[in-house]
């Protein structure tokens, strides 16, 4: 997955996807103390300060009695003298109320323990995306095993993409729940810690623990790059770009709300379902299958390109400047004339969009020599690989590589980036 | 202490598991909270003397949930 298609992905869907799973860290980390008044609205007994500035209560253990005592079933004296021993316990006390002078807490203030969370965060995602790198090399992936990799993430993305967008039930187990007592923990360190000042990188790196399920798709692709460094590339710049939509929430304080984010979950289903096919026909690509849309859609082009041919023949034949009948080309074979079709050296430019021409000719039995020029070939493209003769290449940004090619039989040898998604093909014959 | 399974209908994912059970931190009287993303479901252990099923009904629903609760033949 190019390293882009991951910041953007961040930036949109993956940040406020990230966020619903992960916003009540990041509350925490800020130190907003916003109370949760659950316990306050139940609390129906509270009472009202007296006199300024301060006033008499008997707290909350009092409360709490009174509750006791209320659903213990005591009535009338019984119940009058129990409540008048707890008074009698419970004594009303002073109490002085908070210094009204007392600075409040600036929005600024909150910006250390952001990015402190946002950098622990991010360096802990790109150390874990380092990792998931190396666990896709030490898998020794061989084309075809990468392609039945972006399979399976494909069908766990597509299934995910039908739980957000809830189809069925069943793909309700497409999901990977963190462990009961990781959560249970998170939630008691959270609560306990306050506002220490580790606080923040210590929970912004357990976030590594809570991955939101975008999060996972793009973890899977970090194992799919079977290279460390890809792996942490693919990962710091998702997390990069999930990361301003928490600095937003960082001084809205907000959460989304329960239909909001219901809403939210059905966007990010439709893109993760996009992304999804996109590693299903990689994988497809990559195995060389027909049933890829490339191979479908060579195929049809060959269709078109061969009646194309037949009417061109039987209306105009072009002709060449000795007046002998030109060799007719089809529409994608014609962008092939660059390349040297009946010499040995057959000619691929590669660039970060693209592997062109997406057709190349070539004689079979014979040997070749493929000169691939880099031309600013900064994505996925880099990662060259022809499946059936097991060849992988990392290509420069801007050079040339030179890989031999040996005798082919009739018929066509793709060629692929090592996700999937750049195509090209020889055609020997 | 009594538990009592809810039915919980609108889980969207696991981060509502999250949610749901955070709540056991912030109402007194509940010991412990295990909802399910799968299932649909929360069992809640509680002390019915300190917190009512209508205070975990409202909790709930503060948080963005429905909590039906469900009859034993519904387990």
């Amino acid at each position: 997955m190019n390293p882009i298609i991951a910041f953007v992905t961040g930036l949109t869907a993956g940040g406020l996807s990230c966020l619903a799973v992960q916003a009540g860290l990041l509350t925490t980390s800020i130190g907003d103390q916003a109370k949760d008044d659950i316990e306050e609205e139940l609390r129906d007994a509270k009472p009202e300060p007296t006199t300024e500035p301060g006033h008499y209560e008997r707290g909350h253990e009092f409360i709490r009695e009174v509750r006791l005592l209320k659903a213990s079933g005591l009535r009338h004296k019984r119940y009058a003298q129990a409540l008048q021993a707890l008074k009698y316990r419970y004594p009303k006390v002073y109490v002085v109320p908070e210094v009204a002078s007392e600075p409040k807490k600036t929005k600024l203030h909150t910006l250390q323990p952001v990015t402190l969370f946002l950098t622990a965060r991010l360096a802990a995602y790109t150390a874990l995306g380092f990792l998931l790198g190396w666990v896709g090399t030490a898998l020794q992936l061989t084309p075809y095993t990468r392609a039945a990799l972006l399979i399976v993430i494909g069908i766990f993305m597509l299934g995910t993409a039908l739980r957000m967008l809830n189809v069925h039930p069943i793909f309700r187990h497409f999901v990977i729940e963190p462990p009961k007592k990781v959560t249970r923990y998170m939630r008691k360190k959270a609560k306990n810690d306050g506002v220490h000042k580790l606080t923040p990188i210590v929970l912004g790196s357990l976030t590594v623990l809570i991955p939101c399920g975008i999060t996972q798709v793009m973890m899977a692709a970090a194992i799919a790059t079977g290279n460390p460094l890809a792996g942490a590339t693919i990962m710091f710049a998702f997390i990069l770009g999930t990361s301003p939509i928490f600095f937003v929430l960082a001084f809205l304080t907000t959460r989304l709300e329960g239909k909001l984010q219901s809403s939210f979950l059905k966007l990010v289903g439709v893109i993760i379902l996009v992304l999804s096919l996109v590693s299903i026909n990689g994988g497809l690509n990559l195995a060389g299958s027909p049933l890829s849309l490339n191979s479908i859609q060579q195929s049809i082009n060959d269709r078109f390109g061969s009646a194309d041919k037949t009417t061109a023949e039987n209306s105009t034949p072009p002709v060449d400047v000795n007046g002998e009948k030109a060799p007719t080309q089809s529409p994608t074979a014609s962008s092939v004339q660059s390349s040297d079709a009946t010499g040995d050296v057959l000619k691929l430019t590669a660039s970060s969009a693209s592997y062109s021409p997406g057709v190349i000719k070539a004689s079979a039995n014979k040997a070749h020599k493929l000169e691939i020029t880099s031309k600013d070939n900064g994505g996925c493209g880099r990662a060259f690989t022809i499946p059936s003769l097991g060849k992988q290449e990392i290509l420069p940004e801007n050079g040339v590589t030179t890989i031999d090619i040996p005798p082919q039989q009739t018929g066509k040898m793709r060629m692929t980036c090592a996700m999937g998604m750049y195509n090209a093909v020889i055609e020997f014959s | 202490m009594t538990t009592k399974t809810f039915k919980v209908p609108d889980m969207d994912c696991t981060a509502c598991v999250m949610h749901l059970e955070g709540i056991e931190d912030k109402l007194n009287g509940i010991e412990m909270i295990d909802a399910n993303y799968r299932k649909q479901r929360m069992v809640v252990d509680y002390d019915e003397a300190e917190v009512s099923e209508q205070d975990i009904i409202t909790a709930v629903k503060k948080e963005g949930y429905t909590a039906v609760p469900m009859q034993e033949s519904e387990d």
